[in-house]
């Protein structure tokens, strides 16, 4: 029966890109990671359809921005589908390096009322909100936690908690019960091994402090501007419950993580984890599958949290959509890859294989929820991310931020509320260079 | 009568081609010869100097070509020299520049010192101390990362053997004490061997007889040195801190694999800092002017140094 | 000490390759020193100012 859709849905591409039918060779670039894998397993039902053979190029975390934005920038033919981070989409929109696909959806009948409004909102849209697309949401990402079940069980260690804070030892409900569990975690002995804490993000490289940083800043209410589209930063940027937020993350940052973890990020976190090191840990859902079926730490040992609120609820959102890169010479293939991975079968095939799938099919699914051990907490997140600036200017801005935020959290210098002050100082002179102040 | 190539040659060219070489000066003919290597020159060398030093003075950005490009004067020269971020970075390189060559120099000089006394296997250990120079730097700093690893690192182990203190009370990659020192640390580690290498290749330059003279005049070993060895070897020395100084002052590839500039900035030297300005951030104008700036130093280094080894040279 | 402002009055090559050097030393030393802004600012033009002078000066005569 499935096998019937999917044979009617090639005849329909098949009229739709009349006068193509010879195969052709697409490339699609993203970054090396766990789901990319899935993707290519997932991509062999295309090739079997249209005919077409998929390269990948997949280039690991550190370099990828690096490696795909000089692709871009020289107008490169390397890939023809790009998977490329949410915050490029403003860059790729204004400098043309996307096809913007408006049309192409309009005339395959691809409504993005079928996917999740926050995922359109960030992977797609340019300027942002408005309905003026540029990719299609491929993979949806927050920043959670997980953390070791068995350890949060034992019963020496529940009572040893109890009797130290007051209160069970359970899943964190707030920022501060995050960081009280990280700190009673700290330095114990368990199994004869001297564990930690937990294991944060440090990375001063590429974005890595940022997207730590931020997990605590938006649950503080942290804001980009006082009225969007403003670029008004003074008294947002560096209001109280950002000043609060930035120091309670330099203490998380001080008290409760291992040692040596100064310029760490995916990797490490993962590393510290399933090396038995830490007791929780801060990494992308897209590891969540992963980790899940790790034989040493997974399973029956894992549990997952959404990050916790504390004024309110908030995430640091990842995940990125999938675009067609202007400069392709298969532009038509490409834009048949998108069509078909935008059906909601393939799409929930997808989310079987390990990716994060945006459809409102899949995650409105009743059985979506109980799918797997994250798939609950994936939602709650979703519901409240928010993500960095993604203005054309993005890296200029995320570079400053990675320097503020490290120099003050793992390098000591100054203040918060002077670290806070510093950024808006250099964010004011990248829009101030952008004509946008 | 023999056919050269030549004769052949004469013959091919046409008449008038052949009248006109007959009238060019052997100088000419050689002009001919070198415009193709100076016209490369010119190509990749000066013209993108020239270009480089235009960009400067302009706000271009190299991955938004379409925005428009306007000359901004002097402002991108102003706001590097008013800016102490960037001066930080230049004491971080400054730092990193004069204890690498001080020790790279000191340890070098010894080692060449030590090896070129005629002992059994002398051969097998020049091989073996040379060993770090012949990896690659990006390999160097990504494992030296696991040897400075507070908790499982060798390095602390090391120093915890010796010492007695913790090895996981310190950090030498994530302290801002320690980091500066650090990257010294392994620049010496890999280094080394090179300014030991020049050195014994000056040592074994010094004949032996000027040793048995100084022998019959009854200098004691102690003059000996000070007055022969150090005089002879100092033009290779002076080239070793010439290579190593400029290495160093552009020194990228193993800090960034080692502590990628931080923590904070304290390891951000000038070119990586420099990097992120002209290819992460794209401020291809600003970021011109910057490296104009440190061109004109290095230029201006070079020239000393050069002029320094003449003069040794003369003596 | 004569001989050097000699050299220096009759254009020789000598001598002002020195001033141009120690400018540029100079120039180096304000660039890389941990004290003072100031310093720092003006020290391109210093280096600039010295690495001009050493090309110009090395056409001198001896």
């Amino acid at each position: 029966m499935k096998t019937s859709k999917f044979l009617a849905a090639t005849a329909l591409s098949a009229t739709a890109f009349a006068g193509m039918a010879q195969a052709e060779d697409l490339t699609l670039c993203w970054a090396a990671w766990d789901p990319a894998n899935a993707l290519v397993e997932l991509s062999k039902d295309f090739e079997a359809q249209s005919g077409h053979k998929m390269n990948f190029e997949f280039v690991p975390w550190p370099n990828f921005a690096d490696r795909m934005l000089n692709e871009l920038n020289s107008g490169g033919k390397l890939c023809d589908l790009l998977i490329g981070d949410s915050q490029w989409i403003g860059g790729g929109a204004e400098n043309g390096h996307y096809v913007k696909l408006n049309d192409f959806f309009d005339k395959e009948g691809i409504s993005m009322d079928d996917f999740a409004p926050a995922t359109v909102y960030a992977y797609s849209t340019w300027p942002k909100g408005e309905p003026n697309y540029y990719a299609l949401p491929a993979m949806g990402d927050a920043n959670g936690w997980f953390y070791r079940k068995d350890w949060f069980a034992r019963d020496d260690i529940k009572a040893a908690f109890k009797e130290k804070h007051g209160r069970d030892l359970a899943e964190p409900k707030t920022q501060k019960e995050l960081l009280e569990i990280a700190q009673f975690f700290q330095g114990r002995e368990i199994d004869g091994k001297t564990v930690y804490g937990a294991a944060i993000f440090t990375e001063r490289g590429s974005e890595g402090i940022t997207m730590g940083v931020t997990g605590a800043l938006y649950p503080w209410g942290f804001k980009y501007e006082n009225t969007p589209g403003k670029y008004d930063m003074e008294g947002a940027v560096n209001s109280p419950q950002a000043v609060e937020a930035l120091e309670f993350y330099k203490e998380f940052y001080k008290t409760a993580t291992p040692p040596g973890y100064t310029n760490s990020y995916m990797g490490e976190s993962l590393d510290a984890f399933k090396s038995g090191q830490v007791a929780m840990a801060m990494n992308w859902f897209a590891f969540f599958p992963g980790l899940y079926a790790d034989p040493n730490t997974g399973g029956d040992k894992i549990d997952f949290f959404v990050n916790p609120p504390q004024n309110n609820p908030g995430s640091t959102l990842g995940g990125q959509g999938i675009s067609v890169v202007s400069y392709s010479d298969h532009k038509d293939a490409a834009l048949e890859y998108i069509k078909w991975f935008a059906q909601p079968d393939v799409q929930k095939k997808w989310w079987s294989l390990g990716g994060y799938s945006c459809h409102n099919a899949v995650l409105n699914d009743p059985g979506f929820k109980d799918s797997a051990p994250f798939a609950g907490d994936f939602l709650e997140a979703m519901a409240n991310v928010q993500d960095f600036w993604q203005e054309p200017a993005y890296a200029e801005l995320l570079l400053a931020m990675q320097k503020r935020m490290h120099d003050y959290v793992v390098a000591d210098q100054g203040t918060a509320k002077e670290a806070l002050d510093a950024l808006i100082k250099d964010w004011t002179e990248v829009f101030e260079d952008e004509g946008k102040l | 009568m023999t056919d050269t190539i030549a004769d052949r040659a004469a013959r091919a060219t046409p008449v008038p081609v052949a009248r006109r070489i007959r009238g060019l000066s052997d100088r000419a003919i050689a002009w001919i010869f070198v415009a193709p290597t100076i016209f490369l020159l010119l190509a990749v060398n000066i013209f993108p100097l020239i270009w480089t030093i235009n960009l400067s003075f302009t706000d271009f950005k190299a991955n938004r070509a379409a925005r428009g490009t306007e000359y901004i004067g002097l402002r991108n020269y102003e706001r590097i020299l008013t800016d102490s971020d960037i001066w930080l970075t230049m004491q971080a390189t400054a730092h990193f520049l004069f204890w690498t060559i001080f020790f790279q120099v000191l340890i070098g000089f010894t080692l060449a010192w030590l090896i070129n006394r005629k002992f059994r296997g002398n051969d097998l250990w020049t091989t073996i101390i040379v060993l770090p120079m012949m990896l690659s730097p990006a390999v160097v700093g990504n494992f030296w990362t696991f040897l400075y690893q507070p908790q499982i690192g060798l390095f602390n182990y090391i120093v915890s053997f010796f010492s007695g203190v913790d090895p996981s009370s310190f950090e030498m990659i994530g302290s801002v004490t320690l980091a500066p020192w650090a990257i010294v640390i392994v620049d010496t580690w890999m280094w080394t061997p090179f300014v030991m290498l020049i050195c014994l290749a000056g040592l074994r330059s010094i004949p032996d007889y000027i040793y048995e003279a100084a022998e019959i005049d009854r200098a004691s070993k102690w003059r000996q040195f000070w007055t022969i060895t150090v005089p002879m070897v100092l033009p290779f020395l002076m080239l070793a801190v010439l290579f190593r100084g400029i290495e160093n002052f552009k020194m990228f590839d193993l800090v960034v694999q080692l502590t990628g500039g931080g923590p904070g900035s304290t390891t951000e030297l000038t070119s990586i800092n420099l990097k992120r300005e002209a290819f992460e951030k794209w401020r291809t104008g600003y970021a011109s002017a910057y490296a104009i700036i440190l061109f004109v130093t290095v230029f201006g280094l070079a020239s000393i140094y050069v002029k320094a080894l003449n003069k040794v040279k003369e003596r | 000490m004569s001989g050097f402002l000699n050299g220096l009055l009759r254009l020789r090559r000598g001598p002002w390759e020195m001033v141009a050097s120690i400018l540029i030393g100079l120039g180096v030393v304000m660039l890389m020193q941990p004290f003072w802004l100031a310093a720092y600012t003006w020290s391109f033009l210093t280096t600039l100012a010295g690495t001009v002078m050493f090309i110009v000066v090395s056409h001198f005569p001896e």
